[in-house]
């Protein structure tokens, strides 16, 4: 069995040399994924590479590189399942811009994984689905919505996976799956093609095992004049809560602000109740909107009714009043936090990742506090439109990810994965982080 | 074109209401609905109302000018963006 590469800069650095061809780098993803899929029950379907270009023809940049995306982007001939179903046959149908950039540098499109129905959930839970497992610890948790990407990524079965992130559904995923989870600029990726949760805080976003990984997706997805370039030496805000954080968590960030020299810290982020407020106002009235025929009808699942109800009752004007402020609220934060500063830095999820059992409703341990919790530091970066990205900073007790989120102003990417990339070197080595978490997962296979 | 008619918007006392009267936001909302609400349903989004009336309070007291598009989404798309551009430098 060939042994591959652990990221995908070092599969790239394999097929620079010889080591393998494109062609064997392919057929042995696919092998991969086949052996892994019934094992983490995160692939909705399989392509085949029948009615596809062959994939050792491929040029560009990623050739060689299988990837394999959360099942909620159109695909060539394919109208995607969303959670809902297996998706269906659409002759004629074009990839999404998102997927066809890709493509063009050269991927191998493998799957279509599992998600959430239609987005809405913090976790992986979707009665439609078999239960997706964390390739970490089969007890824990998998975050949503991309749940299926997560744990696609995290098991190695593809090199990397496009998401969608409307109130933390890259980030949090990445969080429960030591992966690295970016959700860039509103508007930075186009969302055609994607079906929409809440259009005003959708954003396309990635998980990856490494830094370096993201920016060859990132490069491939967006223009080169689109994006800021890398701050060098970025300066950093530390957000660390008074309380509401396990202790487990506050010390990793408090080591991390100690070892990276963060002068400015501060315990609250004045507005974040009322961002947050403002997001869930948003999120609530445009899902109730996208689904509006389905909760009329009384059709729609528990699942999408928990999150778009509201939106039947919410009254307008708040509506349009959150979004007619969240220019000025954008202007406010960075003038606050990121006037002088390139990153802030705060939790991703404030405690450790929670087992599966605690976090989805109808088991007898759930708790609603943990499910919530999931995303408390997540929506009003949506609101807000600015990237983020969420990446492992350190080992809890059992050996799972506690991960930090990190922030920059709008398309200034770069500054984000630039900085990601020295902390995964300094603290993980560079074979990405999964072979750091679960040193014996490869030898799943 | 669809005429886009905004749904019944509660009064000023309707907003500042006291929890209780929440529910009845909450009912006039699902009246839409086919299916009744069940009694727990009304009160677990009446105390969500509750919990966001005060951000949206705050909201509320900026700027006017409403653009809404046919699907009823409020469209502040392009000045956002423009906004965003801005933020980025």
């Amino acid at each position: 069995m060939m042994d591959l590469p652990a990221t995908l800069t070092g599969l790239q650095r394999a097929l620079s040399v010889g080591e393998l061809s494109q062609h064997q780098a392919i057929q042995a993803q696919r092998e991969r994924l086949l052996r892994l899929e019934t094992q983490f029950h995160c692939v909705v379907q399989l392509f085949e590479e029948a009615n596809r270009p062959r994939d050792d023809t491929r040029t560009g940049k990623l050739a060689g590189v299988g990837l394999a995306h959360k099942d909620i982007f159109d695909t060539t001939d394919r109208s995607p399942g969303l959670g809902h179903d297996r998706g269906t046959l659409a002759k004629g149908l074009r990839a999404a811009p998102a997927i066809a950039r890709l493509q063009q540098a050269g991927t191998s499109e493998l799957a279509a994984l599992s998600m959430a129905e239609y987005a809405c959930g913090a976790t992986g839970d979707n009665s439609r689905l078999a239960r997706c497992l964390n390739p970490l610890n089969a007890q824990a948790a998998v975050g949503g919505s991309s749940s299926g990407s997560a744990a696609a990524v995290a098991s190695e079965m593809a090199y990397g996976s496009l998401g969608t992130d409307t109130a933390g559904s890259v980030r949090i995923p990445a969080a429960t799956c030591a992966l690295l989870g970016l959700k860039t600029t509103h508007g930075l990726i186009s969302t055609k093609g994607v079906f929409p949760l809440a259009p005003s805080l959708d954003s396309v976003g990635l998980l990856t095992r490494s830094a370096a990984d993201a920016e060859q997706l990132l490069e491939a997805l967006v223009d080169e004049n689109q994006l800021r370039p890398a701050a060098r030496q970025p300066r950093l805000k530390a957000w660390l809560p008074e309380a509401g954080l396990h202790a487990s968590v506050a010390d990793a960030l408090e080591q991390l602000a100690v070892e990276y020299a963060v002068e400015q810290r501060v315990a609250h982020v004045t507005e974040h109740r009322l961002l947050t407020s403002l997001s869930e106002i948003v999120l609530h009235h445009e899902t109730a909107a996208t689904h509006r025929a389905a909760l009329l009808e009384g059709t729609v699942s528990s699942q999408v009714e928990a999150v778009a109800l509201l939106g039947l009752v919410l009254p307008q004007p708040w509506y349009h009043a959150a979004l007619r402020d969240r220019s000025k609220r954008a202007r406010a934060f960075v003038s606050e936090h990121l006037q002088g500063n390139d990153i802030l830095m705060l939790p991703a999820l404030p405690q450790p990742v929670p087992d599966w059992t605690r976090v989805s409703v109808g088991n007898p341990d759930f708790d609603v506090r943990q499910l919530l919790a999931l995303h408390s530091f997540m929506g009003f970066v949506n609101y807000l439109g600015f990237p983020s990205l969420v990446i492992p900073i350190a080992r809890d007790e059992r050996g799972m990810p506690i991960s930090a989120q990190f922030i920059a102003r709008p398309y200034h990417e770069r500054t984000l994965l630039t900085f990601a990339g020295r902390l995964e070197l300094q603290r993980f080595g560079n074979n990405g982080f999964t072979r750091y978490f679960s040193p014996t997962l490869q030898k799943v296979d | 074109m669809q005429i886009y008619t905004p749904a019944p918007t509660p009064s000023t006392d309707a907003l500042n209401a006291a929890p209780l009267e929440w529910t009845g936001v909450v009912r006039s909302g699902l009246a839409q609905r086919g299916n009744p609400a069940t009694e727990p349903e009304i009160l677990r989004l009446a105390k969500q109302l509750q919990r966001l009336h005060p951000a949206a309070i705050e909201a509320m007291s900026s700027s006017p000018s409403d653009r809404v598009t046919d699907s009823g989404l409020a469209d502040d798309s392009v000045e956002f963006n423009q906004t965003l551009r801005s933020l980025a430098a």
